[in-house]
């Protein structure tokens, strides 16, 4: 990831032309996948807990409990690209059993520095763009393929663990 | 020329807080507990920990609060960790139910002199070749103690803790 006050950022997600992936799911004890999918995680995309952020934590106690926890990933390819992913847990469980989801959205992002009088100029701008367009293009089609596998190994390994409950 | 040069660093980056949002009996005893929690996870003493907001409005049923803490830990003469922890919430009178949003914010900051041109050059040597390696352990660090934090408040009201991979202590 780039860390640079104004950035040109390239968004492209992996699955088109629907981004997002939803699991419904209901059974017995649904929160339980609150622990699995950190794992699942790591282990498809190898990256370490640090690289995951769990964003947001709601546990809303009574009748039925109503739990939402939503992660953010990133994966660092190079010095320019990574992956993006967020997930989303959701879900209710009322005397041991319940009904959720899981909404799984990602996308390769690029990110070019434009901090600097030199990245903003023209000449910069020409280069970088020749560059992209004769090298870089290429590499990214092979990470948006690569990208797309991970997802989805990484969307049934979480359909074998719904069955499962 | 300014005599200081600050470089700020979010620990939670890339987002710059993480949110708890609990509903259920008694939310509002987060306002005692935090500020020892707190204290425990950045290793301070009560001077370098600042209770910067606390407002408790009883005149209204449910009653609402809000409060905010700062807490300061020194790493070395440069760098400072701040960790700020926002909540807000309402709860009944009778039964003691609510809800409360706490907001977990953590930033790495370190002060370089920057007063003449020497300082400028040998600042960005010096933090390029030494002090980067150094500011990324107060970063992992920083991140474990908001870590230990969050787990600590979902003990308090009995919610789902966080898993086994996670780091534990702070």
């Amino acid at each position: 990831m780039v860390f640079a006050r104004t950035k040109l950022m390239i968004h492209d997600e992996l699955f088109k032309p629907r981004p997002v992936v939803r699991i419904h799911f209901s059974g017995a004890h649904p929160e339980k996948l609150y622990h699995e999918i950190p794992n699942l995680v790591t282990k498809a995309f190898k990256v370490s807990e640090h690289a995951m952020m769990e964003k947001k934590f709601s546990w809303l106690k009574g009748e039925p409990e109503r739990f939402k926890i939503l992660w953010e990933i990133d994966k660092d390819l190079d010095r320019f690209s990574y992956y993006w992913m967020e997930i989303e847990l959701s879900g209710t469980v009322s005397k041991g059993s319940g009904t959720g989801e899981v909404v799984v959205v990602s996308a390769l992002r690029t990110e070019y520095p434009q901090d600097t009088f030199w990245e903003r100029s023209l000449f910069y701008e020409f280069m970088r763009m020749i560059w992209h367009n004769a090298f870089y293009a290429r590499k990214r089609e092979e990470w948006l393929v690569e990208g797309r596998r991970l997802v989805s190994l990484l969307v049934d390994n979480i359909k074998q663990i719904t069955k499962e409950i | 020329m300014p005599d200081e040069l600050v470089l700020s660093e979010h620990l939670l980056a890339p987002e710059y807080f993480k949110s708890i949002v609990f509903s259920g009996y008694n939310p509002a005893s987060l306002l005692k507990v935090i500020p020892q929690l707190m204290k425990d996870a950045f290793r301070i003493e009560s001077p370098a920990f600042y209770e910067d907001v606390v407002r408790w409005d009883v005149s209204s049923d449910p009653i609402t609060f809000y409060a905010e803490w700062r807490a300061i830990e020194s790493k070395d003469v440069r760098t400072n960790t701040v960790g700020t922890i926002i909540i807000q919430g309402a709860q009944n009178k009778k039964d003691k139910i609510g809800t409360v949003t706490v907001w977990i914010l953590g930033r790495l900051q370190t002060k370089l002199p920057n007063k003449n041109v020497l300082d400028k050059m040998l600042n960005k040597t010096y933090t390029w070749l030494f002090y980067n390696n150094v500011r990324r352990t107060y970063l992992d660090e920083g991140k474990r103690r908001i870590n230990w934090l969050d787990t600590e408040i979902r003990r308090l009201f009995d919610i789902m803790e966080r898993g086994e991979h996670y780091e534990r202590n702070p």
